[in-house]
């Protein structure tokens, strides 16, 4: 019987600072065929713990198309466990159990072709892997536009990216609420000041698109009323949803809602699935 | 068989199993190890406590020093007198930790004895007709038990056995005179109790129901209905620093009532009402248990209505659910 309480070890290869509380780490299993059979989808998560400080969900944010050399986390210090995660160096074992969950849905099963992701805050980080697989697979068939709301340049997530992604051929717009851009451009991506949703209002928004989402809860609220005004059904609409959890597979309740589980039916939904379920978000 | 043969039973399985059952004291039923049996409460009654415990402890190693599944020596436990209702609840922890490893391995060294003294507290049933609460006549087969005791009317005991386990205990004691059924799962032979499912669709469209916002006012968030009930099995895992920096990863039994179940990093908690948790523990019971595992998430065994300060009794929240639903509503 598979023991899904049993962590992984893996060592950090590489550390950076994404934002004051932020940080980005590139890990790899110690066990080079837990590596190497590692898969996992865009937008699951992993228990991710460190002995003595407990495990929490995390997104993993890489490439699934690496899976099988790498996996990358981004890290906000936010409670006991993250605050000594951010401290970790190049070297340092971190512990994981996963993937877990349903993930976004595949780009190559959607009835639309093109693809809109808004992110908010640390809601950037579930999306980045959607993004990353994303790129490399874009086409004048295939279109892919990124907004992503931020609070100002400081806290600019994976700004080292913006480049590639656009090379790719990503339409990527950011936007700060906190701070008027001095340029019109940050790291190479066009930049403005407001909340995520003026960027509906500012940018053309790609035609025959589904969305997904990932940002705080009232980010959904402002985002998805805007998403109607632009006529997108419910159906075309993806959400990904943070909740406390334990078991990462169903059982320990914690992230239970309405007849769901967080863990385990998502952390991502369609919209009209989740949308009459009260408190959801 | 009379009372005699059964204590006598029980005293043989006591030299190879650690023996809990059901105590009188104090005017209610509890269940302990027990080094008599003669003290044994043949009632019927349903103890204070359930026996979750037993398969499912308040708090056990997940994980050792090293970060491995501890190798454990489980104890041989004997549930000596579980009546058919937290039979049905341990059928549930069954399905609910069915992939468990540490549940499972624990569970292979448990012995059920069941009991029935006419019916599990007779009253309950008369009282409060719900779910499978009929006196069903084929309810062994839809309960795991090992062995099962039926006390009559005159005192005497009618055996059976549920499991090879339960038979070859019979037979090492030359207990011949027993029937055996063999157990067809939790759901009976018509499906899933249609009861139940109309109490689901009820149920998750309750959350604007006003019986919710009567229960915010009284209900003290206390979490003793789920501590002794024996569906309730959430849990948390956490760590422990022992001596010498030896840590140690830990499940406990958790409680959806008590703060933090559901606060996320940050602070933002989703069930920051009374309202919204204890309507999260009714929608544990009857639509998340009922759609992952197609029976009802309770047994009606009235032991949170016993336990709680203020009588909340769960069968009457479920008939104002009933008579103030919106959809009833002409």
């Amino acid at each position: 019987m598979k023991n899904f309480y049993l962590p992984e070890a893996a060592k950090i290869i590489e550390v950076v600072r994404e934002a004051p509380n932020v940080k980005w780490f590139k890990v790899r299993f110690v066990n080079k065929k837990i590596q190497q059979n590692f898969h996992f989808w865009h937008g699951q998560f992993a228990m991710v713990g460190l002995p003595g400080y407990d495990e929490a969900p995390f997104d993993i944010c890489s490439n699934p198309l690496r899976s099988t050399e790498y996996i990358e986390f981004t890290i906000r210090k936010v409670g006991r466990l993250t605050s000594r995660l951010v401290q970790l160096q190049k070297g340092d074992l971190l512990w994981i159990r996963g993937p877990f969950g349903r993930g976004w849905p595949s780009l190559f099963k959607l009835p639309k072709k093109n693809l809109l992701v808004v992110g908010g805050g640390c809601g950037f980080v579930p999306l980045r892997s959607v993004i990353e697989e994303a790129a490399e697979q874009l086409s004048s068939e295939r279109q892919l536009q990124v907004f992503y709301g931020c609070r100002n340049t400081e806290e600019l997530l994976f700004e080292n990216r913006y480049k590639d992604w656009q090379k790719k051929g990503v339409k990527l717009n950011v936007i700060f609420s906190e701070e008027k851009p001095r340029n019109k451009t940050v790291y190479g991506a066009p930049c403005s000041y407001g909340l995520v949703t003026k960027l509906f209002d500012e940018v053309e928004i790609i035609k025959n698109a589904s969305a997904f989402l990932c940002g705080p809860p009232v980010m959904f609220k402002f985002v998805l009323k805007k998403l109607k005004e632009k006529k997108f059904a419910d159906q075309d609409i993806y959400l990904s949803l943070e909740r406390k959890m334990d078991c990462g597979i169903g059982i320990c309740q914690h992230c239970a809602c309405g007849e769901i589980y967080i863990c385990k039916d998502g952390p991502v939904f369609n919209y009209a699935e989740i949308k009459n379920i009260p408190n959801i978000f | 068989m009379i009372q005699k043969d059964i204590d006598s039973l029980l005293q043989k399985i006591k030299k190879e199993y650690q023996v809990f059952a059901p105590i009188r004291k104090k005017g209610a039923s509890f269940i302990e190890k027990i080094e008599n049996g003669k003290t044994v409460d043949y009632s019927g009654a349903i103890p204070f406590d359930s026996w979750k415990f037993l398969f499912f402890p308040t708090q056990e190693i997940l994980l050792n020093e090293n970060f491995k599944e501890p190798k454990v020596n489980y104890p041989k436990i004997c549930a000596w007198g579980m009546n058919v209702l937290d039979l049905k609840a341990l059928g549930l922890l069954d399905l609910v930790f069915e992939d468990d490893p540490y549940y499972q391995k624990r569970r292979q060294n448990t012995l059920a004895v069941g009991l029935s003294a006419g019916a599990p507290s007779r009253e309950n049933f008369e009282d409060f007709k719900i779910f499978s609460l009929n006196l069903e006549e084929n309810v062994l087969e839809h309960v795991p038990f090992d062995i099962f005791l039926e006390k009559m009317k005159d005192g005497k005991f009618l055996i059976y056995s549920g499991s090879q386990k339960g038979q070859r205990i019979l037979e090492k004691n030359k207990i011949r005179d027993y029937e055996n059924i063999q157990f067809a799962g939790l759901i009976q032979e018509e499906g899933p109790d249609k009861r139940m499912l109309e109490l689901q669709q009820k149920m998750k469209k309750s959350f604007n129901n006003k019986v919710w916002d009567e229960l915010d006012k009284i209900c003290l968030a206390c979490g003793k209905c789920s501590i002794v009930c024996p569906t309730c099995f959430c849990y948390d895992i956490s760590d422990e620093v022992l001596a010498k920096n030896e840590v140690k990863r830990l499940r406990k039994w958790g409680n959806c009532f008590y703060p933090e179940f559901t606060e996320i990093a940050g602070g933002f908690d989703f069930t920051d009402t009374v309202k919204k948790k204890i309507h999260f523990w009714y929608e544990h019971k009857f639509v998340r248990i009922p759609k992952e595992y197609k029976v009802p998430g309770c047994v009606s065994c009235m032991r949170c209505f016993k336990v709680c300060p203020v009588a909340i009794n769960i069968i009457e929240v479920l008939k104002k659910l009933d008579k103030s639903s919106p959809a009833r509503k002409k």
